[in-house]
């Protein structure tokens, strides 16, 4: 029953996807400037010839309608094209920058539940006490702070002044490390380099600090409200009536039950962790899609910036469904 | 068993001090069913609280003793109040449909009170206790359904998995009885338990409670604010109003002969399906605002139909009418 529901949902995404891939298309078309002119601007010795021969490798003399056209069909047969600047299939680039972005992804997306859940369950135990107040001051920073902003105070304190950790990058680059899964921290322990592991970690400390702020702060907050309002609950009471010890009251009565509203806010953050990628991957100088995607906007190449897009829609579609299914684990009464 | 004495119960609010329960006094014997009867913010529910020392915040106790087979429960450290809860004194709810945790299955939340209070001890004390895990739970799964059975879920091994919003009210008031029967208590706390249910449902309840109190010599104390009821159920019978005891003795006095104005006003607007197209009597006005209450004389004043002018002045204790019956009315001082 549950895997024909979860196919269901699985199909519901189709008409999403298709929504999302007009829009990107047209709004892409809508910014001023020409793939090919960006291009060939800067370069007087192109003829006007070699520019026309370039626009019809890539359908930009067609008209828009048959350029959507081609778009649409190439897309459903999982054909996301070729980017015109660097003239490989976007796929392909896809695939290279993708296990920077989701290591990095992982680690912020890591770090925001360890840093903020508990700091919401410590805040709603201890409700209104100094260490409470402090705590929601912090994560009220951490929720109005831009992270491009965060990023270069972290790496003012931490790179400049303190000298302790590294700016730019995934890992030193003297090091080489062959790739398996191009997850540096994993690629590291497989190869057995002890150093390579140090020094990717160190790398992605601060990028993934930075990205995990805001989800740190939001997770902390919801989590902190759903808390209080549990514990307001008769089955809280009637748990310690039942001489459940106070530890357990909090951590498995109250915070199963508050973790319900906490992960539907979570499922939406990853969408935020997303849009986040593209400014810290540009802040830290991280080889990921983030960083491909806003060369590729500035560049017009179109191309990449649909496949891009299209992948990013595919991934936040899919963490929402995710934290549908993981809904009815966590709550009983609700079915797919 | 159970004696209290002067207790008082504190609210500190924006408004100024709530005294929710102001000077309470019972005594309770083995084996006896004790009815608190008053209207809401009467300080009933905040009487059972206090026994077990959950008063919710900001409110507090601030003066009396809880003598609970002799020691005084005000007394206790945290942890040693921790074994008591559901071992000794074990308590039941208004609302059964909130007072089960809705994420665990019904079986294991009885289970879990087999467990906090060790009633299936470990075949091996400390870090080897792992090695009995399975055996042991085992035994409280057969312990929690022969106690569902008990207090009458049928198919109990089949609803041991059910979640607690696939019972009925009904049922999960059993399933809460059963909870709070695990540990075979001395002492029953019952908050208002039938006042959410049916009134079919209501009378099984009753009954299951009954029987509870007859088998097993559990003593109840029964809040309600039906009198029909306490007076069905009751050996005795407490009459509480604005957090002060007004009447209190056997049911048969109680329920008799009344003496107190506000006993006689609650006796009188139970409706009687005898008396018919007669307007229903109901006491004139409303439950006094703790807060803004006048420290002075009788909280009843304001709302009683005998009220002469001293009563607004006099600080009554309560008065032995005869053997075991006790009244606060200035009438028979």
């Amino acid at each position: 029953m549950r895997e024909a529901k979860v196919l269901k949902r699985v199909l519901y995404t189709i008409p999403i996807m298709l929504a999302i891939a007009i829009t990107v298309f047209v709004f892409m078309r809508f910014t001023p400037g020409d793939p090919v002119d960006i291009m060939m601007g800067k370069e007087s010795m192109v003829s006007q010839q070699d520019i026309e021969l370039l626009k019809k490798e890539f359908n930009l003399d067609k008209p828009i309608y048959t350029q959507l056209y081609i778009f649409l069909t190439n897309l459903l047969k999982g054909d996301l094209g070729k980017s015109i600047t660097k003239g490989v299939p976007v796929i392909e680039l896809i695939r290279e920058t993708l296990p920077a972005t989701i290591e990095l992804a992982l680690a912020a997306l890591t770090l925001g539940i360890l840093i903020g859940i508990p700091i919401g369950i410590i805040s709603a135990v201890k409700q209104n006490s100094w260490l409470d107040r402090t705590m929601m001051a912090i994560s009220f920073t951490g929720i109005s702070m831009p992270s491009f902003w965060l990023g270069l105070i972290l790496i003012l304190i931490f790179s400049a002044k303190l000298n302790l950790l590294p700016s730019q990058g995934r890992i030193n680059f003297l090091i080489y490390i062959p790739k398996v899964t191009g997850f540096y921290t994993i690629d590291s322990l497989l190869a057995g380099d002890w150093e390579a592991f140090v020094s990717s970690l160190r790398h992605l400390f601060l990028p993934a600090l930075t990205l995990s702020a805001p989800l740190a702060a939001v997770l902390a907050r919801v989590m902190r409200s759903s808390m209080l309002e549990v514990l307001r609950n008769d089955y809280v009471v009637f748990a310690r009536a039942k001489g459940v010890p106070e530890k357990l009251v909090i951590l498995k009565h109250a915070v199963r039950n508050a973790l319900i509203p906490t992960v539907t806010v979570l499922g939406m953050e990853v969408g935020a962790l997303l849009g986040g990628n593209m400014i810290v991957e540009n802040v830290f100088g991280w080889p990921g899609i983030g960083r491909l995607v806003v060369t590729a906007i500035f560049d017009r190449d179109y191309p990449l910036v649909q496949g891009v897009v299209m992948f990013y829609a595919f991934t936040f579609v899919m963490a929402n469904l995710l934290v549908d299914i993981l809904y009815t684990y966590l709550d009983p009464k609700i079915e797919l | 068993m159970l004696e209290i004495r002067n207790l008082k119960v504190v609210f500190e609010t924006d408004r100024g001090v709530v005294k929710a329960v102001n000077g309470i006094d019972l005594t309770l014997e083995r084996g006896k069913i004790l009815g608190l009867v008053g209207e809401s913010g009467s300080g009933k529910s905040m009487t059972l609280l206090s026994i077990l020392r959950l008063v919710p915040y900001p409110g507090k106790i601030v003066e009396g003793e809880i003598l609970f087979e002799g020691e005084d429960l005000l007394k206790k450290s945290a942890s040693q109040m921790r074994e008591i809860r559901g071992k000794d004194i074990a308590m039941i709810f208004q609302d059964p449909m909130t007072t089960l945790n809705p994420v665990f299955p019904v079986g294991e939340q009885i289970r879990e009170s087999l467990r906090v209070h060790n009633i299936i001890k470990p075949e091996k004390e400390g870090i080897l206790g792992f090695l009995g895990e399975r055996d042991r739970r085992k035994k409280e799964y057969e312990k929690a359904v022969e106690l569902m059975e008990k207090v009458g879920i049928s198919y109990p091994e089949k609803r041991y998995f059910s979640y607690p919003h696939q019972f009925s009210g009904g049922m999960q008031q059993r399933a809460i009885i059963a909870i709070a029967l695990s540990c075979n208590p001395k002492l029953l706390l019952a908050d208002e338990p039938t006042t959410a249910l049916d009134v079919t449902i209501q009378a099984q309840i009753l009954d299951l409670l009954r029987q509870i109190n007859e088998v097993n010599g559990t003593s109840i104390i029964f809040v309600t604010h039906d009198l029909a009821v306490a007076a069905e159920f009751c050996d005795e019978i407490a009459v509480m109003y604005a957090g002060q005891m007004v009447e209190k003795g056997p049911v048969d006095k109680v329920i008799g002969e009344p003496k107190h104005p506000y006993t006689k006003g609650l006796l009188k607007s139970i409706p009687k399906i005898t008396r018919k197209k007669e307007k229903l009597y109901a006491i004139p006005g409303n439950v006094p605002d703790l807060a803004s209450l006048s420290p002075k004389g009788c909280p009843f004043y304001e709302r009683c139909e005998e009220a002469v002018e001293e009563c607004k002045e006099v600080e009554l204790p309560l008065i032995e009418v005869s053997d075991g019956e006790f009244v606060r009315c200035i009438k028979y001082l």
